[in-house]
């Protein structure tokens, strides 16, 4: 028997979901062989080497062979491993996201030595350099008077069966998952049979000891690995040397677990190579930083750092003496020496922002409200259940669409009744009570399926897509039918037929549906009947003529996408006809303010889950329309729901008013901006931004200080591009006025919101040739509003004040400062 | 005096306001009439108009970048240009040079 599917990991079958695999694999008695068919490579399950030597990408059409034992069992075990647990092996391997490459002024003008590399995991760590000594050399010559195979053979099998109990141990202490995992690849490494027959073959030709043959048949297999096309894999060539490594100090009689590097006090450990193992052998509470010249983002001693908080700095050859103070800057991928107190005040400024900001992201679970609590529910567009668990996580409150093409496309024949319960339950699961809806198969038309034979068709959009087929090949809606209806004793799942553009069509699959429901019942078998049954609209036939639909539909649900295609009659796919303002068009407005209507009318919840709803942008149309229910891509969940707390709904609906009456897309463009620019959502003025009485000893600190203050107001996403956008501004000539006050300022895209943000020094710093105390920070975005401009100039002309100015420096608090600009800003 | 004044600098946002400022209250006080246009991030604002050259007795520029319609103050012989910074920290100075 086999099981085909297309590989499901974006990161390809690297070491973890191979490990992983294996592990499955080893449950069960029957003979299981993994082939890939782009690469032509097969591997039996229960060897990592091989399986990472198939090469296999994300989307690669595999198969697995299940050769006797209980075939039929063991493939639906495996089905429901990959559709399940193993999507989530990729999670972690994801490298942190590179902030940026500029070198901050602060380090510049310090003028110490400092390197860049890349940074492997961010933070912020200042320790005492530390080398660390280069892994023994191999010793591959053989021994004189080559010993008899028999106890050299036999010292192998007990140093490879402590390791293993060592391991296992270590796997049992694992205070990280991401350290387990590690130490599950290193398990399975060492239990390689294609590694040990080599180390064995070695020992028994006669002419190795043990420790020769270890590295001799490890040379071999990391050999492989490293001609990998993935970085991921090649990486775990280091894995595999470090399980080599360890085989050698066990066979050599070295205590398990002594560590090559005694910390002794805040350190920060240089070394060309860094095995996982030695990373983990390393004091963690002393251990502040790592610098290494080899391996990326994906090698495993990154991402443990990175899973422990430890910054790493890659790609540098640095060759300090010890005892050298160094600061690692893993956001910035540099690595300074002998840090000055400035620098270090400097990045302490950064790293109380970025605390204070990751504390007030942990919090504000639940629905979003808008500032004028109107309620809005945010749900997730997925295909997979790792897709559900990170959206979840992002305040998604469930899945508003499920896509379920992903199960049918790349393979020669369709998932079968069990697959698919499977694979709805995972997701049933995975969204944890949330709804979850599940859309039938929209395949047809522009996507093909080998084992859906449809006429060939000159114009493949406008042809037998979503429900027009299901009449011809009832058989393959059944399926799906009955394998949701059984799925959804799970969890809360609700059916959507895609390209409806009649009520029979609707009421073909409600009979479907029941007639699957007969079936389960007479079957005797365990499933849901009554799901709620809605339509995707799409197709503006169902737009306007939404009465006669809803009154058959129990939910509607707006395909942005296809709707904006078939109204304008342009193909999606040519960007040269498909406009962005297709979307905000006139046309589509008042369409889809029909549908929003018909759907009130008909007291039947309507929903959207075509791509403009994950702009931003867009939002305050569609909320301004009446949509309450919003469906997003994963990755826009957060952003979508930031920006709804940021909206006030009753403006938005007046907006719309405005904009339905609008001829152009470019009218409703310019009603948007001049929304967004008078959203006054974040005052200009805020007791956040007035620092009074700080002790920063530069310029750079103190402008650093208030750009994390306005970053952690969320006056800017992008705080390190905002600080660049304001020396840029100090590059022409210093902002400093004299006595003692400097007025920096910027006009950058960086910035979301306009604001003045105010700082007062216990001690003054120097600002170019002058001095200042007192720092007026005016900040304004790219498309700046009248008004603010107005209000930044008046605020500047008062500066010029002599009496305004001691006012400002002899405010006792915050808010009596702000009283005076405010006062001073409104007369 | 009858003295006109343009201010403009690189953003537009601060020293083109703080500058006008400045050479208003300073001119003031010496007991001159000044008026001045802003070239700033928002335009031209307190513009200049053909009535004010003709009856002007001399022009201070205060700016780090060419100014807009320079052309207009051609019939003006006492021309006073100065960096915006200037008109800031020591417009007395400048006023000196008229």
């Amino acid at each position: 028997m086999e099981y085909a599917f297309a590989f499901p990991l974006a990161g390809g079958l690297h070491a973890w979901p191979a490990a992983a695999l294996r592990e499955r694999a080893l449950g069960h008695q029957a003979r299981l062989a993994f082939v890939n068919e782009r690469t032509g490579r097969e591997a039996p399950l229960t060897s990592v080497l091989e399986l990472l030597a198939t090469d296999t990408r994300q989307g690669d059409p595999c198969r697995i062979l299940v050769e006797a034992g209980d075939a039929a069992a063991v493939r639906l075990d495996l089905i429901a491993f990959l559709s399940g647990p193993f999507l989530a092996c990729d999670r972690s391997l994801a490298p942190a996201e590179r902030t940026s490459t500029v070198v901050p002024r602060m380090v510049e003008r310090a003028g110490g030595r400092w390197w860049a590399g890349t940074g492997a995991s961010e933070g912020l760590g200042v320790g005492l350099a530390v080398s660390a000594a280069p892994p023994p050399p191999e010793r591959a010559a053989s021994l004189p008077g080559a010993p008899r195979p028999e106890p050299v053979l036999q010292a192998l099998e007990q140093a490879l069966e402590a390791l293993r109990a060592r391991l296992e141990q270590e796997i049992q202490l694992a205070g990280h998952p991401v350290q387990r995992s590690v130490l599950q690849v290193h398990l399975a490494l060492l239990e390689d049979a294609g590694w040990r027959r080599e180390m064995v073959s070695a020992i028994a030709a006669g002419h190795l000891d043990a420790a020769a043959a270890v590295a001799a048949a490890t040379r071999t297999a990391a050999e492989t690995l490293r001609r990998s096309e993935h970085p991921a894999i090649r990486e775990r060539a280091m894995d595999l040397q470090d399980v080599a490594d360890r085989l050698v100090r066990q066979l050599s009689g070295e205590a398990p677990g002594a560590s090559h590097l005694q910390l002794t006090g805040p350190s920060v450990v240089v070394a060309g190579a860094l095995t996982p193992s030695r990373f983990l052998a390393l004091d963690r509470e002393l251990l502040q930083g790592l610098v290494l010249a080899e391996g990326g983002g994906t090698s495993h001693t990154a991402i443990l750092a990175r899973s422990f908080g430890i910054p790493c700095v890659t790609g540098l050859q640095l060759e300090v003496p010890a005892g050298r103070r160094l600061l690692v800057d893993g956001r910035r991928g540099l690595v300074i020496a002998d840090p000055s107190p400035e620098v270090e005040a400097y990045y302490q400024v950064e790293r109380e922002g970025i605390r204070l900001r990751s504390e007030r992201q942990a919090a504000a679970p639940g629905p979003i409200r808008t500032r004028d609590g109107h309620e809005v529910r945010v749900l997730a567009n997925i295909s997979t259940a790792e897709e559900v668990a990170r959206a979840l996580e992002d305040g998604a409150e469930g899945v508003g669409l499920f896509r379920t093409e992903m199960l049918f496309l790349h393979r020669p024949a369709p998932p079968d009744e069990e697959e698919q319960v499977q694979v709805y339950g995972r997701i049933l699961e995975a969204a944890a009570g949330g709804p979850v809806t599940l859309r039938l198969l929209d395949v047809g038309g522009d996507k093909p399926l080998p084992y859906l034979p449809l006429p060939d068709e000159a114009n493949p959009f406008l042809g037998r897509r979503g429900v027009r087929w299901y009449a011809s090949h009832r058989a393959l809606v059944l399926t799906q039918l009955r394998a949701a209806l059984r799925a959804a004793v799970h969890g809360d799942l609700r059916l959507m037929v895609p390209m409806v553009s009649e009520a029979e069509e609707l009421l073909e699959v409600r009979t479907l549906a029941q007639e699957a429901a007969a079936a389960l019942a007479a079957e005797g078998r365990a499933f849901k009947a009554g799901l709620p049954l809605g339509i995707m609209v799409e197709v503006p036939a169902a737009a306007l003529n939404l009465e006669g639909l809803a009154r058959e539909a129990d939910f509607l649900c707006v395909g942005t996408n296809d709707l904006v295609q078939y109204l304008f009659a342009v193909d999606r796919s040519d960007p040269g006809l498909m406009k962005a303002s297709h979307e905000w068009h006139p046309a589509t407005l008042r369409l889809l303010a029909r549908i929003a209507e018909g759907g009130r009318r008909a007291e039947k919840p309507v929903s959207v889950c075509g791509e403009m709803a994950s702009r931003t942008r867009l939002l305050p149309l569609l909320l301004g329309l009446g949509f309450d229910d919003l469906s997003v891509a994963p990755a826009a969940v957060a952003g979508v729901r930031a920006a709804l707390a940021s909206l006030e709904a009753r403006a938005c609906r007046g907006l719309v008013g405005e904009a339905l009456q609008a001829t152009t897309a470019a009218e409703v463009e310019g009603l948007l901006e001049r929304a967004s620019a008078a959203d006054s959502a974040l005052p200009l003025l805020d007791p956040d931004l007035v620092v009074l009485d700080a002790a920063c000893r530069t310029k750079e600190e103190a402008l650093r200080l208030l750009v994390e203050r306005l970053a952690t107001t969320g006056r800017t996403r992008d705080p390190l591009g905002l600080e660049e956008a304001i020396w840029a501004r100090e590059a022409a000539y210093a902002t400093g006025l004299g006595f003692e006050f400097a007025v920096p300022h910027c006009k950058s895209p960086t910035v979301l919101a306009n604001a003045i943000a105010v700082l007062r020094l216990a001690e003054p710093v120097a600002w170019g040739p002058e001095a200042a105390r007192l720092v007026v920070l005016l900040v304004s975005r790219a498309d700046a509003e009248a008004a603010h401009l107005h209000l930044f100039a008046r605020l500047a002309r008062r500066l010029v004040d002599p009496v305004f100015r001691q006012s400002l420096l002899d405010s006792p608090e915050p808010e009596s400062l702000l009283a005076t600009l405010r006062f001073e800003l409104s007369t | 005096m009858k003295i006109l004044a343009i201010t403009a600098c690189p953003t537009g946002i601060a020293h083109t306001y703080m500058a006008a400022e400045q050479l208003e209250r300073t001119g003031k006080q010496l007991g001159h009439t000044v008026k001045v246009e802003t070239q700033g991030a928002m335009g031209i604002e307190n513009r200049l108009t053909e009535e004010d050259v003709r009856s002007a007795d001399a022009l201070i520029v205060a700016s780090d970048l060419p100014v807009e319609g320079r052309e207009r103050f051609r019939g003006i012989a006492k021309v006073v240009e100065v960096p915006v910074q200037q008109a800031i920290k020591h417009p007395a100075e400048i006023f000196a040079r008229l």
